[in-house]
């Protein structure tokens, strides 16, 4: 059955970023928005189960992944979602259902820090964005207060109000761990994240499940699902299992063409659009609008469209400590170090963020040992001596934007709902390098001050930070939208994901795009006011 | 529960629960878990035969001497085929992960709360997913470290 949708706003992707402007939109009187959301609902109790049933420990299994609506799935490495290229490791992960990504992240939701506003200025490596930490202060500290952050300090990042809740505190894990990095003058500050250290707008305190990522059971911690609903009390129409395959443009966007999964079509006609389908939907959703008069695809004058892909590699280290920490008791991870975060040094080499990690890991500490032959009862004292002296660290560093990274389309073959499917090239330079060098050479430091043993050290893998690929920018020749996100080329299309920030810092980028969002929502309004 | 031992001459639940014991070296498996798995076995041609006559070797074994505290499969390592003891280490895996591999077909997962891996830190690591702390339940040590 065929359709049209004539509204207002038309919004794609009802994740964070969509699904948080389209709050805004309505507050600020906008009427008549649709989010359309490739992916289906889903319920929280449900997927608990879907993963207590599931046989792969990772964070995606108990999500759907329908042929209507395919995503990266570490599970089917015969069938990639993604084609990989370039010498680099890459191994994505999102999800396709109502409520975005964030159903499954970590909730880490640092700022960024004045300075990572102005790398190339600063320290002359990477870009410049067009929009300064002044400017986004305000957007900022709303986006603390509609997502719900608990933290502490300002860490390098001036505010104007102090964070709505408390911090989470800190683990046993987390103290042995601080403690005994002191003599290396290695300080740990609470990490801002989107868990409620109180009743917070309907979601109960954090019960310390411990399985922040693959799913908070609680809903103590954010999930733009939060936002989706208050969208919709607010007016705003979701149609799910709705995925948008092609972008229609005459000088402006003049429609979005959508396909059920009985693969009947849906046109979706707006005054304004906003492409808000993450960091490699956005772009490729750019990229499969391509035709006659735009063979670059849409908003793609520049040729930057899929270009500048960045990540926050990072090196994980996992330590036996001299005597038992209890790691996976807690939320995933409450405190980090900035002590790398910025410096002179950031000529030659990146931006790190320390951070103490609990992941539970009795699947991997269990197999390993059965593999090594053990049985009971020595299997037994061994589990328990791996997994309470495990302690677990990452460093993360920032990733220069490079224009060979990023995605291409590759038409000759599909995936699971029939669109080109995405090829993607991924390397590091030597700037990335010396992170990384840097990164094992702390570890061996902090095993040492430790008296830990390391049990792995192994190479960099990716954070599922995925930014840069329609970064923004004043000049329409080197970037693709403006500091509110909207299309050089067509004013009445918006890019709201994480492919617009041309530097990444070192930290986790989705606070930064909810300011951003919400910045965008008034000049959205402002622009359908004066008549778009 | 305690367990009559005796060599079987044909395969059953309680042969399977049995044989799970011995190799898990535990009286007390979820009797939910043993039925589920027992099915989940019986669905490979070879597993009736693998579950008898690994059963019927510790039988045979415990009634020799050994000792059913320590290390049954290693001390039994010279008794068992090839076959037997890859079985007895299938059987252990799938006890311990609650994930059953199969060769051909998808893997599956057959326990959760209940499979051994977590037996040794219970109260002191939570399980994921099923387990929390409370808020601020995590600052301190557990118990078992005071």
């Amino acid at each position: 059955m065929s359709g049209t949708i004539d509204a207002n706003v038309i919004i794609i992707g009802s994740g964070v970023a969509g699904a948080m402007t389209a709050c805004k939109l309505a507050q600020l009187g906008v009427r008549d928005i649709v989010i359309v959301e490739a992916g289906p609902r889903i319920d929280r109790a449900e997927t608990v189960k879907k993963f207590r049933a599931s046989p792969f420990i990772d964070s995606s299994s108990g999500y759907p992944n329908p042929d209507y609506a395919p995503r990266p799935d570490w599970n089917d490495a015969k069938n990639p979602y993604i084609e990989k290229t370039g010498p680099a490791f890459l191994n994505e992960e999102y999800l396709r259902v109502v409520g975005g990504t964030t159903w499954h992240w970590g909730g880490c939701t640092p700022r960024f820090r004045p300075v990572d506003f102005r790398l190339a200025s600063a320290y002359g490596v990477g870009a410049d964005w067009p929009v300064d930490y002044d400017t986004l202060e305000p957007f900022y500290t709303e986006a603390e207060e509609e997502i719900g952050i608990a933290g502490e300090e300002d860490d390098g990042s001036p505010r104007s109000k102090p964070y709505p809740m408390a911090r989470i505190p800190s683990s046993y894990c987390d103290k042995v761990i601080a403690e005994g990095l002191k003599p290396m003058g290695i300080t740990f500050n609470a990490r801002p994240s989107a868990r409620a250290s109180r009743p917070y707008n309907g979601r109960g305190q954090c019960q310390g499940f411990g399985t922040c990522s693959p799913i908070c059971p609680s809903g103590a911690q954010y999930a733009a699902i939060y936002h989706v609903e208050k969208a919709e009390k607010l007016g705003v129409r979701v149609v799910d299992t709705t995925r948008a395959e092609r972008i229609h443009a005459d000088g402006k966007i003049t429609s979005v063409e959508a396909r059920k999964p009985d693969g009947s079509l849906v046109t979706l006609r707006g005054k304004i659009y906003v492409v808000a389908a993450n960091g490699i939907e956005t772009p490729r959703l750019l990229l499969m609008s391509a035709g006659e008069r735009r063979p670059r695809g849409i908003a793609n004058t520049s040729g930057l469209v899929g270009r500048y892909f960045m990540e926050h590699p990072a090196l994980t280290c996992r330590l036996k400590m001299p005597r038992p920490v209890y790691s996976s008791r807690g939320p995933e991870s409450i405190v980090t170090s900035s002590d790398f975060r910025d410096g002179p040094f950031r000529r030659e080499r990146p931006s790190s963020m320390l951070s103490i990690e609990h992941p539970p890991r009795f699947h991997e500490t269990a197999d390993g040992l059965l593999r090594q032959g053990l049985e009971p009862p020595k299997i037994d004292a061994d589990v328990k001596d791996a997994l309470t002296r495990m302690a677990e660290m990452n460093i993360g560093i920032e990733q220069l934007p490079d224009r060979q990274n990023g995605i291409t389309l590759n038409w000759d073959k599909r995936d699971r709902a029939g669109q080109p499917l995405t090829r993607l090239y991924y390397s590091f330079g030597s700037y990335e390098q010396a992170g990384f060098a840097f990164a094992r050479d702390m570890f061996k430091k902090i095993a040492a001050s430790l008296q830990a043993q390391i049990v792995s050290l192994g190479d960099p893998v990716p954070q599922f930070h995925l930014m840069g690929m329609t970064r923004m920018g004043n000049d329409p020749k080197t970037s693709v939208a403006d500091s509110f996100g909207r299309s050089h080329d067509h004013k009445n299309l918006f890019i709201l994901s994480s492919s617009l920030f041309p530097s990444a810092s070192s930290v986790n980028p989705t606070l930064t795009l909810a300011a951003l969002c919400l910045r965008a929502g008034h000049e959205i309004s402002r622009q359908l006011k004066v008549g778009n | 529960m305690s367990v009559v031992l005796a060599e079987e001459k044909t395969v059953s639940l309680d042969v399977f629960r049995k044989v799970s014991s011995l190799v898990t070296l535990r009286d007390n498996l979820d009797a939910d878990t043993v039925s589920r798995m027992y099915k989940v076995f019986l669905d490979e041609p070879w597993a009736p035969d693998h579950i008898l006559r690994v059963h019927n070797k510790i039988v045979a074994g415990l009634a020799n001497g050994l000792s059913r505290k320590n290390h049954l499969m290693k001390d039994l390592a010279w008794k068992f085929d090839e076959g037997e003891s890859w079985f007895a280490g299938h059987l252990l895996m799938t006890w311990y992960l609650g994930v059953y591999y199969h060769a051909e077909r998808p893997t599956q997962r057959v326990a959760y709360e209940t499979a051994l891996m977590f037996d040794s830190t219970r109260g002191i690591l939570p399980i994921p997913l099923v387990e929390s702390l409370g808020f601020g339940g995590w600052t301190d040590a557990p118990e078992d470290a005071r």
